[in-house]
């Protein structure tokens, strides 16, 4: 029986993100499966969506050794896509540690907090280490986190957002 | 208490009840909310209270769990203690609200990617929320506030078995088919009527024969239900598998029921001398009076509301939808 990947990487990338995130700033950043009921929604809000999923890579044989286990197991690379959606509204209030001396010293909010969270979520995510996290052990190849694009302000509800594709691949041990 | 209600410029119940004295179009609906469980979050890494807490608000996955236990925890956080919470919140299953619905698209055939769906759309209107807040079961659970998008009402599409009243004592046997009369199963969904008795009702159990064995559905009383005024039971009989569970609300809580056994495969029967419902059988504790009223073994139509216009003191018109239904003829041939 084949392990439940797709759930366990998931949840690995949720409680990582949010961990490594918060541990950074002063003020509640919030991580949410898709999609947040509006009774659950407060911001920052980081939505991570599952898109699309599927074999990558075969190897010869469909053989492959999965992490400390030397025996060999039928498997491939498989690959998930995620879409990561960031949103704040326009009073969102989070301080950052601007001097580098590990105290969060200044406010910032709307257009100045999107970029800081841009860059520090795509940080956040490339530094999870996933044994920290993950319920049963994966062997996670890449992780690609692309461009984040439709980067923006929503007048009607004065929400700032973007989002970014990311991949990962893994080991699936069948 | 005085009463606030506002009856506003039109009543509404009394329009109601004028109207079905002379029109089938005001319907006596059951209110459905499904349950609503506790959600997936973690507050250490892993998921593992061992393991360190993680930095941050408790991390919401978005999707439920099969719990409806009673939980709570707290996470110190930066903006102050979170408090993750959550109450039971079983299923709501009221009856006895009248609506006048119209008009309808009963039926509306489309062939989709999955086979054919058929699906209908309607206008209900109802009396107003405050109007509707003062009725039986309603005034007295607090799960219910006011009607949510995709709450449902279930209608009776149409009356399969209607088995006469019954004033009598003890356990009730009712039969469906007699003699050389072998009705079908297949065009009924659910089972409705109206219980009065001294005693406990134990359980609700409807029994027919497939392939010439006897098949039941036993719908049994977990909590005690003691129907001392008149109380409806509403119950579905179709897709049960055993150990499922129903709410039978009385005086605003909800009475549990489970379904044991549940061999009764409604579809399978299509009313030949092997495969018919043959009776239900009403089971009480004692042999006290015990009245039966509005027996109704039904094809159910079930409407998902869309659009809600509240026009506060007067009445509320409501858009719903028919998303499920399927075609009788098929579920006869295919059981």
């Amino acid at each position: 029986m084949a392990k439940d990947y797709l759930n366990i990487i998931e949840r690995a990338l949720m409680m990582g993100l949010s961990d490594k995130i918060n541990a950074v700033v002063t003020g509640d950043i919030h991580i949410y499966g898709q999609f947040p009921e509006t009774e659950d929604l407060k911001f920052p809000a980081i939505v991570v969506q599952q898109v699309s999923s599927g074999f990558e890579e075969k190897f010869q044989g469909e053989k492959i050794t999965f992490g400390s286990d030397a025996t060999s197991s039928t498997g491939e690379i498989y690959g998930v896509s995620f879409l990561v959606h960031l949103v704040i509204d326009k009073e969102t209030t989070i301080k950052i540690d601007t001097t580098g001396n590990g105290t969060p010293d200044t406010d910032y909010k709307q257009r100045r907090l999107i970029n800081w969270l841009m860059l520090n979520i795509a940080n956040s995510i490339m530094e999870i280490n996933w044994s920290d996290y993950e319920e049963e052990e994966l062997v996670i190849t890449e992780r690609h986190l692309a461009a984040w694009r439709d980067i923006g302000f929503i007048q009607e509800v004065q929400w700032y957002g973007a989002t970014a594709e990311f991949d990962i691949y893994f080991l699936n041990k069948r | 208490m005085v009463s606030t209600v506002k009856r506003g410029t039109i009543n509404m119940p009394k329009i109601l009840r004028h109207l079905s004295h002379r029109t089938s179009n005001v319907r006596e609906v059951v209110f459905q909310r499904d349950a609503i469980y506790d959600k997936d979050y973690a507050k250490f890494r892993q998921d593992n209270a061992s393991k360190a807490e993680l930095s941050g608000p408790p991390v919401n996955f978005g999707y439920e769990t099969s719990s409806t236990t009673p939980a709570s925890f707290d996470k110190v956080q930066d903006s102050g203690t979170i408090t993750h919470r959550y109450i039971n919140t079983p299923e709501l299953t009221i009856g006895g609200l009248n609506v006048l619905q119209t008009p309808v698209i009963s039926r509306s055939g489309r062939l989709e990617r999955t086979g054919a769906r058929i699906s209908g759309e309607c206008k209900f209107y109802t009396p107003s929320l405050a109007t509707i807040r003062q009725l039986d079961n309603f005034s007295e659970t607090t799960q219910f506030d006011e009607f949510e998008s995709y709450d449902k009402f279930i209608d009776i599409e149409r009356a399969v078995y209607t088995p006469s009243d019954i004033t009598s004592t003890g356990n009730q046997t009712i039969f469906i088919s007699e003699g050389s009369t072998y009705n079908p199963g297949y065009e009924v969904d659910r089972i409705r009527f109206k219980i009065k008795t001294a005693d406990n009702l134990e359980s609700i159990t409807l029994n027919g024969q497939e392939g010439g064995s006897g098949v039941a559905l036993r719908w049994e009383a977990v909590d005690t239900c003691t129907p001392t005024d008149w109380l409806l039971i509403d119950l579905p009989i179709r897709d049960i598998t055993a150990n499922d569970t129903k709410e039978v609300y009385q005086n605003g809580t909800g009475l549990t029921f489970k379904a044991d056994p549940a061999s009764l495969d409604v579809d399978k029967l299509s009313g030949d001398s092997n495969n018919y419902l043959s009776y239900l059988q009403i089971a009480t504790s004692s042999s006290s009076t015990i009245e039966l009223k509005d027996i109704n073994i039904y094809k159910s139509a079930e409407w998902s509301l869309e659009t809600i216009k509240d026009y506060r003191d007067e009445y509320m018109q409501i858009s719903a939808v028919r998303i499920r239904g399927d075609r009788t003829s098929r579920r006869r041939t295919h059981g």
